[in-house]
């Protein structure tokens, strides 16, 4: 049997299946409104600065960009891949917390925004 | 399991691509003896990668981000400008590879041309390897069943081999002359992503292209690029929702270059003309 026809055939299947996972992923869960933006070049923000889910909660960030640059979102800790939101737009990103409580950092990781305040701690409570 | 899987897979995907077609190209010219610089640089960028962030890791050292975006947008440009090489050197190649003149090639390949496919090999791996190592490190601490997820991790890894060895095997039963067009058209692709991605990394390292212009469009409702679908095509056509007007026209540009380039330096078996890079040492 030739394997070269089954080499396209599983490149797109794998991509397929990438998208059926992206498509199918269900509900995103509770929506959690992240505001970001900048006071001014030395002071800038993710409002609220503290955020509460449950162990194993699956939550949707949902985060505004009001400022006039670029920002991220991230967090390499607690396992939240960047999502790089352009200026005056809105981006979403679904993550499901650890079943472990814990507390997380999430930041934007441009250069100097982070120092300039943009970070949010993500607390992670017990389950009732 | 299923998180660090798509991870793994999404970035070891290009890597194996373009580590098959380097193969396949090497195998098919008769260049086999050649696979050990590609390999030692594939396995070196893929140990440094690993060894560097298992490092970071013990040692609680965090890596800035904009340092993270620098080595991925330098390598990115580097490994444009070194697949764009490989391509017409391939073409300049694929004229003495008719059937007849086979024998030419045998010593085509010079010093320069295997230490240039070694860090093609290192480049494509290691892009993308430490960032990718670093944040699964700092994610599988925290995650439920850390021993799932490490085999996701694995198996994600695991899966992208298997479709390079497909794509490496399967390029041995199409003719000679269809498997360098399509080839080199896949590497353009490649290479094109790489260019519009490698301009965005080192912009938001604010390193260099400080201003790339507006944002061209926004199709991030049609089709997020923070979706598992939208990573992946980032990583293999250079997919971004809402690109800067100046990385449209560096991907438009020379997506429309390089094809006419590509026709302009062939076809016909016998020809004298070859690119300086291609000529024998």
């Amino acid at each position: 049997m030739h394997r070269s026809r089954f080499a396209l055939p599983l490149v797109a299947a794998t991509l397929l299946a990438a998208a059926a996972a992206a498509a199918c992923g269900g509900s995103g869960g509770r929506e959690i409104i992240v505001r970001a933006g900048e006071l001014d070049a030395q002071h800038m923000y993710f409002d609220p600065r503290e955020i509460h889910v449950q162990a194993g909660e699956k939550v949707t960030f949902v985060i505004e960009n009001e400022g006039a640059s670029d920002h991220e979102f991230e967090s390499d800790e607690a396992g939240i891949e960047e999502v790089v939101i352009p200026e005056g737009r809105t981006r979403r990103t679904t993550w499901t917390a650890p079943k472990q409580p814990g507390r997380y950092p999430v930041y934007c990781d441009i250069a100097g925004h982070r120092e300039a305040g943009m970070e949010l701690l993500l607390v992670v409570d017990p389950a009732p | 399991m299923g998180y660090s899987f798509l991870i793994t897979l999404r970035e070891g995907l290009e890597a194996a691509l373009i580590l098959a077609i380097i193969l396949g190209y090497l195998a098919r010219t008769g260049h086999r003896q050649h696979w050990r610089p590609v390999w030692f640089g594939a396995g070196a960028a893929g140990g440094a990668s690993l060894a560097a962030a298992v490092a970071l890791h013990l040692l609680a050292v965090e890596l800035p981000g904009r340092l993270q975006e620098a080595i991925e947008g330098i390598g990115m440009l580097l490994a444009t400008a070194i697949l764009t090489w490989m391509v017409f050197w391939m073409r300049a190649q694929s004229r003495t590879v008719g059937a007849n003149l086979r024998a030419r090639v045998d010593a085509a390949l010079s010093t320069g041309s295997a230490a240039a496919l070694a860090l093609l090999a290192f480049t494509s791996v290691g892009r993308e390897g430490l960032e990718t190592a670093l944040f699964l490190f700092a994610g599988g601490s925290t995650a439920d069943s850390e021993a799932l997820y490490w085999a996701g991790a694995a198996a994600g890894v695991g899966t992208a081999s298997v479709i390079g060895a497909a794509v490496y095997s399967g390029s041995h039963r199409i003719p000679l002359r269809t498997f360098f067009t399509v080839t080199s058209l896949m590497l353009m692709v490649l290479a094109a992503g790489l260019l519009t991605n490698g301009l965005k990394e080192l912009h938001e390292a604010n390193i260099l292209f400080g201003n790339l212009g507006p944002r061209a469009w926004d199709t991030y409702e049609l089709l997020p690029d923070n979706s598992s679908f939208g990573r992946f095509l980032a990583t293999l056509v250079g997919y971004d929702a809402s690109p800067f007007l100046g990385q449209v026209v560096a991907y438009v540009a020379y997506l429309a270059v390089m094809p006419v380039l590509y026709l302009l330096t062939g076809p016909g078996e016998g020809s004298t003309a070859q690119p300086r890079a291609a000529a024998r040492a």
